[in-house]
């Protein structure tokens, strides 16, 4: 136990640390990128198949709540078992403020996401004194708790008092979308749009003073603090900006589809979510990404295949043992690797190696 | 009595995963799972094989030890090394595995399983009390004390508390770390099996309720610093009655089943209250 | 060290994998069993039976009909019994000639409360799969979250309600009437005892207390005391639950019951358990007329719980009642016998019916949806009254029923077909009305 370990549940791979990477993106990755976009903004809709449209609007936001998660687990080494209750608080702030005031769709999300930041940072406050074990737990112990304080309560829909539920209403609880995006085409092109934002504003940080904080508490928190960093305002800082973007994501998923209800957010979830993103990866931005299709579309896919979904729990649980056994870096970064060693293979191991071995 | 009895289970599941997390460092996450699947395999021994009842109770109570062993010999020394939270988001994996494997087999379907002992009750003023619900109680004190004494007395209980303090030095003191690690698996199975049949019949037989209502008993070893086993035992006493106390009134009824989270997270807070950044 | 790993995780995998296999197993011997023969012409003993569809005992071929639902299936609500028998009854129509020949595809996705899901998977049945109709739909929000995609897409379904929307659609049609209507049922019951004051405690699900609301408005207007509980299910604190609901309901006061059987169960049996049987009067929704239940229940129980049926008791003597235990028997063996499988039995008689009377070329999306919305007149005996979809801005077609109890573990009959009161919220007077004008069941 010589070197501080991290708390991320995650040994750190043998390779360059998070923030370097971004900042030498090739002129390939970001063609990739470009790529990407495009497809998810104008090749899906082009398809004109409605049911995949639905499930990758909902993979698109689920995507924002992993890369907030894979945010405070990859860059800053904190745990986060409550990140789909927190998406539940933001669906709720949304709607009441939906149905309290007049404000347009993008202002309501808006301020969801600064509310959701504000209580994400308020909840997180007494928490910053404690670190792995202690702070997976008391953020499973939260997520439980909302839960069934939201089976309470119920989502508003309308009705009158600080909850803003009448009992008399059965439906889901759903935010009203703006004029230029009613249709289900064009919302799934709004979210895709959103979600892109959040990626924009997690590189921007992550390339700021505040990325080097975190890569610098991320490595040992005494050792930052004797470099001089505020420790206390980074951690802080990192958990406001995770709330805000998993409230901006709350407030898109209660516009979705057919709106919200308690039942979608149980407690299973914020643990399925962290297995995931494990799997994704909490190093790579495209991390994220795949987590999102894992936890959405890949159950999706095995409806239409007729396979049982329970199926993907264990597959799930596999993957979560997995990445803990062999600090596996995720999909996001194995695949690539996978694929470039492949090739080098296939070129006659001509290109100098890069040490990028298998950590472990 | 309900909050006794269901505070009692409480008390035995903390107490399974103290002896556990003191052993070996692991906070066993998917411990209600083993016993929620100990606890189906009896039912359907019982309702599908037509198998005699106290073989199918004494299988699920061995289940949860096999199960447990298994994990704790294939992944558990993979991790031994490793944080604490590395092992216990581990056992996470583990939850979802037998959370899965529990939805596919045996479906969302109903499931009852009903001890003998429920039937034989007597009156106690309002309320009728059963055998069931002494059980859990008597069991909960029974484990606490029997456990304590072997740790204390039994040269197995002194390397498990030798363990906790220094897995290193231990081993080099010449103590058998993995054997004696593997009985700290197995035993902790074992009692998550007997919880696992205790709770089916208290609160009724369902996969993710007796998964998650663990996690609930998780906040009885956490008032005790997942260290003492007597406070353990109170601690869950308390968080039982307290969650019973409040089901009467209406107004609070509804919120009743927050209570062992709200007191997990009150305790979490105490106790980091005065402790400092911890690098472990 | 990595090799240790690799092997490891292996021996995981492998261990997961033969729990996986043990577990198929249990699976498929808890499936087996099979004998009986449904649909075909060789009726068991005591009384005529129906047949299935054509009832022809030809196997059918070709290019299947396409059907498709949206059921819920999540810890503490399982309503796949009813989809799980309205298949049953699709295949005993493939065995016996199909729809003219062709088979009918039965296309079910399972659901759990999640509205984004949900939306997608009616998306997906009738766009990606080409599904004719929507059969044996039960879901907790499939009425609100759909009903307008339905409109849109000119489909008329016939489901099983729980959401008060199923009942306030011109698209949406039911065989059963739902929980609210049920609940008020049981209230009718209960009152009829000469209950003073009522407590009705009911599943904290997304529109718990919206479910049982024309209960409390029928006491009320009968000038009765009422309160609402609503409890999380699953129920984990049976005990404290029953006694609260006894004591606050008081000497000569009533408990009536709204949850699905195994949470209901839970409560009853801790009653049971407390001997707080005879404190009150015992009433529950459709939910609680299940097989299970009265296998449950001990003979204190006996004639003590009246249980509001909006379906023939499963032991009836009529012909659609027994084909219905027989296909039971044959293609479902593992779903109970109760209200939940009777609805999709019904359902998927109805359907089958309007089917086989389209001429081959009108079997499209358009032409199915027009038949089922003209269907009137259906009768069986499973229901009091016989059921009509009509053209109508809600429906309630079944809303007349009856009232069952458990006697030494078999559901008896108590009180037999009634009207559920017509209520100033509750649309029945002017549904009757419709009734009558348009013929819809006075043939």
């Amino acid at each position: 136990m010589g070197a501080p370990p991290s708390s991320d549940g995650s040994r750190a791979p043998a390779r360059p640390l998070p923030g370097a990477g971004v900042e030498r993106r090739t002129v390939a990755e970001g063609a990739g990128v470009a790529v990407f976009l495009a497809l998810a903004l104008f090749g899906v809709p082009a398809l004109r198949n409605g049911y995949w449209e639905l499930v990758l609007q909902t993979s698109a936001i689920y995507t924002i709540v992993a890369l907030s998660l894979a945010l405070l687990l990859g860059r800053v080494g904190m745990i986060s078992l409550g990140q789909v209750a927190l998406l539940a608080i933001g669906g709720w702030i949304a709607l009441r403020l939906g149905f309290a005031t007049t404000m347009p769709f993008l202002v309501v999300v808006f301020v969801t996401g600064l509310i959701t930041g504000v209580l994400g940072t308020l909840i997180g406050l007494p928490a910053l004194r404690l670190s792995g074990l202690h702070l997976a737990l008391i953020t499973l112990m939260f997520a439980a708790a909302i839960t069934l304080l939201l089976e309470a309560t119920q989502f508003p829909n309308g009705g009158g008092g600080f909850l803003g539920h009448s009992v008399l209403t059965t439906a889901p609880s759903v935010l009203h979308r703006p004029g230029f995006a009613s249709d289900d085409a064009a919302y799934y092109r709004l979210v895709v749009v959103a979600t892109g934002l959040m990626f924009l504003l997690v590189v921007a940080h992550v390339r700021s003073r505040a990325g080097r904080a975190w890569a610098a508490i991320r490595q040992s928190e005494a050792a930052a603090l004797a470099a001089g960093v505020n420790v206390t305002l980074y951690k802080l800082w990192a958990l406001a900006l995770a709330s805000f973007m998993t409230g901006v994501a709350g407030g898109l998923l209660a516009a979705s589809g057919g709106g919200l209800t308690v039942y979608q957010f149980p407690t299973q979830n914020s643990i399925i979510l962290l297995a995931v993103v494990l799997m994704g990866g909490i190093f790579s931005l495209w991390g994220p990404v795949v987590a999102g299709l894992l936890f959405e579309a890949l159950p999706a896919l095995l409806r239409t295949w007729g396979l049982p979904a329970d199926l993907l729990t264990i597959l799930f649980g596999l993957g979560v043992l997995q990445v803990q056994l062999t600090a596996a870096a995720g999909l996001a970064s194995q695949v690539p690797r996978d694929l470039a060693r492949l090739a080098r293979l296939l070129g006659g191991a001509m290109g100098r190696r890069r040490g990028q071995e298998l950590p472990g | 009595m309900l909050g006794l009895a269901l505070g009692g289970v409480f008390a035995v599941s903390g107490v399974g995963m103290v002896v556990l997390y003191r052993a070996t460092g692991v906070l066993n996450l998917a411990y209600g799972a083993i016993g929620a699947l100990g606890s189906l395999i009896a039912w359907s021994m019982i309702n599908v094989f037509l198998l005699p009842d106290w073989l199918s109770y004494l299988v699920a109570v061995v289940f949860g030890g096999v199960a447990s062993l298994l994990y704790g010999l294939l992944i558990g020394p993979p991790l031994a090394g490793r944080d604490p939270l590395v092992k216990a988001v581990g056992t996470l994996g583990f939850l979802l595995i037998l959370l899965g494997v529990m939805d596919w087999v045996w479906t969302d379907k109903a499931h009852a399983l009903i001890l003998p002992t429920t039937q034989w009750g007597f009156q106690v003023s309002e309320v009728t009390v059963n055998v069931t619900q002494i059980l859990a109680v008597g069991l909960a004190v029974v484990i606490t004390a029997v456990t304590e004494v072997f740790l204390r007395v039994t040269r197995l209980g002194a390397a498990m508390r030798a363990l906790a303090n220094d897995r290193e030095a231990t081993a080099m003191l010449g103590v058998p770390v993995r054997r004696v690690e593997a009985a700290a698996w197995l035993g902790s199975g074992l009692i998550a099996g007997a919880t696992g049949l205790l709770l089916s019949t208290l609160v009724g037989l369902d996969a993710v309720t007796l998964t998650f209502l663990v996690i609930a008993a998780l906040s009885a070893a956490l008032v005790a610093r997942l260290q003492s086993l007597p406070v353990t035992l109170v601690a869950g006493f308390v968080i039982g009655v307290l969650q019973s106390l409040v089901t009467p009134f209406s107004l609070v009824s509804s919120y009743r089943s927050i209570t062992p989270f709200v007191v997990a997270i009150v305790a979490l807070l105490w106790f980091a209250r005065r402790r400092p950044v911890v690098l472990r | 060290m990595l090799t240790t790993i690799v092997n490891s995780a292996r021996g995981r995998r492998a261990a997961t994998l033969l729990a996986l296999a043990t577990g198929l197993t249990l699976l498929l011997a808890a499936c087996g069993g099979n004998g009986g023969n449904a649909g075909g012409s060789s009726a068991s003993t005591g009384g005529p039976v129906s047949k299935c569809g054509l009832g022809n005992g030809k196997k059918a071929t070709g290019t299947p009909v396409k059907l498709g639902a949206i059921v819920t299936k999540q810890p503490g609500t399982d309503f796949t019994p009813i989809t799980g028998m309205a298949q049953a009854y699709f295949s005993c129509v493939n065995d016996n000639g199909g729809i003219n020949g062709r088979p009918i595809q039965y296309i079910v996705d399972q659901e759990q409360s999640d509205p984004q899901q949900v939306r997608a998977d009616a998306v997906d049945l009738i766009q990606n799969q080409g599904i004719l109709a929507m059969v044996g739909n039960t879901s907790l929000i499939d009425c609100s979250v759909n009903n307008s995609y339905y409109q849109q897409q000119g489909f008329y379904v016939i489901g099983a309600s729980i959401e008060d929307q199923c009942h306030t659609s011109p698209n949406y049609a039911t065989v059963n009437m739902g929980p609210n209507y049920s609940t008020q049922g049981a209230v009718q019951y209960v009152v009829s005892q000469g209950a003073k004051k009522v407590v009705i405690d009911a599943a904290n699900v997304p529109g718990g207390a919206a479910e049982v609301h024309f209960g409390i408005e029928y006491a009320q207007e009968k000038g009765l005391a009422t309160h609402l509980f609503l409890d999380d299910v699953p129920i984990t604190d049976a005990s404290g639950i029953a006694l609260r609901d006894v004591q606050e309901a008081g000497p000569n006061g009533a408990v009536v019951l709204n949850f699905t059987p195994p949470e209901g169960l839970k409560i009853v049996e801790a009653a049971e358990q407390q001997g707080l049987i005879d404190r009150v009067k015992w009433g529950w929704s459709t939910p609680g007329n299940d097989a299970s239940v009265a296998q449950a229940l001990d003979t204190p129980w006996n004639g003590k719980l009246g249980i509001n049926a909006e379906l023939s008791l499963v032991t009836a003597k009529g012909p659609d009642t027994a084909l219905y235990r027989q296909v039971q028997k044959k293609y479902a063996p593992s779903i109970a016998l109760g209200s939940f499988s009777e609805m999709g039995f019904v359902a998927a008689e109805i359907v089958t019916k309007a089917l086989l009377q389209l001429p081959p070329d009108q079997l499209t999306k358009d032409g199915v949806n027009t038949a089922i919305r003209n269907i009137k007149d259906f009768k069986t005996d499973i229901l009091c009254k016989p059921w009509y979809y009509g053209n109508l801005p809600y429906h309630v077609p079944n809303n007349t029923d009856l009232t069952v109890t458990p006697v030494n573990h078999v559901m008896t009959q108590k009180q037999g077909c009634f009207e559920i009161a017509a209520l100033p919220d509750n649309n029945l007077a002017a549904i009757r009305a419709a009734e009558v004008s348009q013929h819809l069941n006075t043939a």
